[in-house]
């Protein structure tokens, strides 16, 4: 089984969208959103808030345990200089 | 607890391990099967790998899959479905890689692995993707996009959480549907580390259009940052630590 087809449109709440799949030897090769519409009232009704930075110097003062860091992917060489390092260190004690 | 760290898929894997009622040898042998359950899997999913089974599907010379890979090509639809199109691995320059969400579900495999072994107790944390065994509950602090020591929060984590963003490796994302990258940052915090990996992905790029479909998806939270450094959360997203001037990692005494 080949061949390309889009799917109806559908409405997810605040937006509309249809997605185009690409099939060949009965499975899915390809997939594309063929059109999508997000409407502007749910970014409207988001509150904003300011990002909070919490300084392990200031961090530090306070006995809550964190066991790992979660950030964007850390290649090899940012590793070395994460947070995360520093942890995998600490429990090695 | 046990820590041990193993560099693999470009990134370092870093285990935690409860080692109580467990022998030296058990916690041994599970952490080296793990380990090789990675390795393996890069072998087979490297993007760098000219040899690796996904650049020969890449170069379109490969005619039957394996069923680890169509397993992959599986979650990748799903999660395409799900994010309405904002996590697509098919939009990537040089065609299909689903590098992302591979990292993820390597290390659900990887948790699995120790869980075999009897481990019941463990966290492991790929690339900044992370996930406990089941009843085990960790606080992890995420990673603030602008200032290198600093986290931008601090969540208990019971299943999954997993952060995607620019400010790590560059521009290695693209909006599918041609429009610029709503976020520097983008965590997801609950369900199937494959399934948070892939949200945070596509809530990094979509920003407010992918928030709105986490407040459908049951047990699964999120927030991101913009570049203008406004963060915008799910309405049952919560911090460890509330009012987040919070004092909660403690370097000093482990």
């Amino acid at each position: 089984m080949n061949g390309t087809a889009v799917g109806r449109v559908e409405n997810y709440g605040y937006g509309q969208m249809s997605v185009k799949v690409t099939i060949a030897s009965g499975k899915i090769v390809g997939l594309k959103v063929a059109s999508l519409t997000t409407l502007e009232s749910y970014s409207q009704q988001l509150e904003q808030q300011v990002v909070p930075i919490l300084k392990s110097e200031v961090l530090q003062a306070q006995g809550t345990r964190i066991s790992a860091l979660s950030g964007a992917t850390y290649t090899s060489e940012a590793y070395a200089y994460s947070i995360q390092s520093a942890l995998d260190q600490l429990h090695f004690k | 607890m046990i820590a041990r760290t193993h560099e693999v898929m470009g990134t370092v894997v870093s285990y935690l391990i409860d080692d109580q009622g467990l022998t030296h040898e058990q916690i041994e042998g599970a952490i080296a099967d793990a380990c090789r359950e990675f390795t393996d899997l890069d072998a087979r999913f490297s993007t760098w790998k000219p040899e690796s089974e996904l650049s020969q599907l890449r170069r379109g010379g490969q005619s039957s899959p394996s069923a680890l890979m169509e397993e992959v090509i599986d979650l990748c639809g799903e999660n395409f479905e799900l994010t309405r199109g904002f996590f697509d691995p098919w939009a990537m320059p040089g065609g299909f890689d689903p590098t992302g969400l591979v990292k993820g579900w390597a290390a659900e495999r990887a948790l699995r692995v120790l869980a075999e072994h009897g481990v019941i107790n463990a966290l492991v944390n790929a690339g900044g993707d992370v996930c406990v065994t089941p009843g085990a509950s960790f606080l992890v602090g995420i990673q603030h996009p602008f200032e290198a020591e600093a986290l931008c929060g601090v969540v208990n984590v019971t299943s999954a959480v997993a952060t995607s963003g620019i400010y790590a490796r560059g521009a290695h994302l693209i909006n599918p549907h041609g429009e610029s990258i709503a976020a520097v940052s983008a965590t997801v915090v609950g369900g199937r580390l494959v399934v948070a990996d892939a949200l945070a992905t596509a809530l990094a790029v979509g920003g407010a259009s992918v928030l709105y479909l986490l407040e459908e998806i049951e047990g699964v939270e999120g927030f991101f940052i913009t570049p203008e450094g406004v963060m915008f959360t799910s309405s049952g997203m919560a911090f460890a630590e509330e009012g987040a001037t919070a004092s909660t990692l403690d370097l000093a005494t482990p």
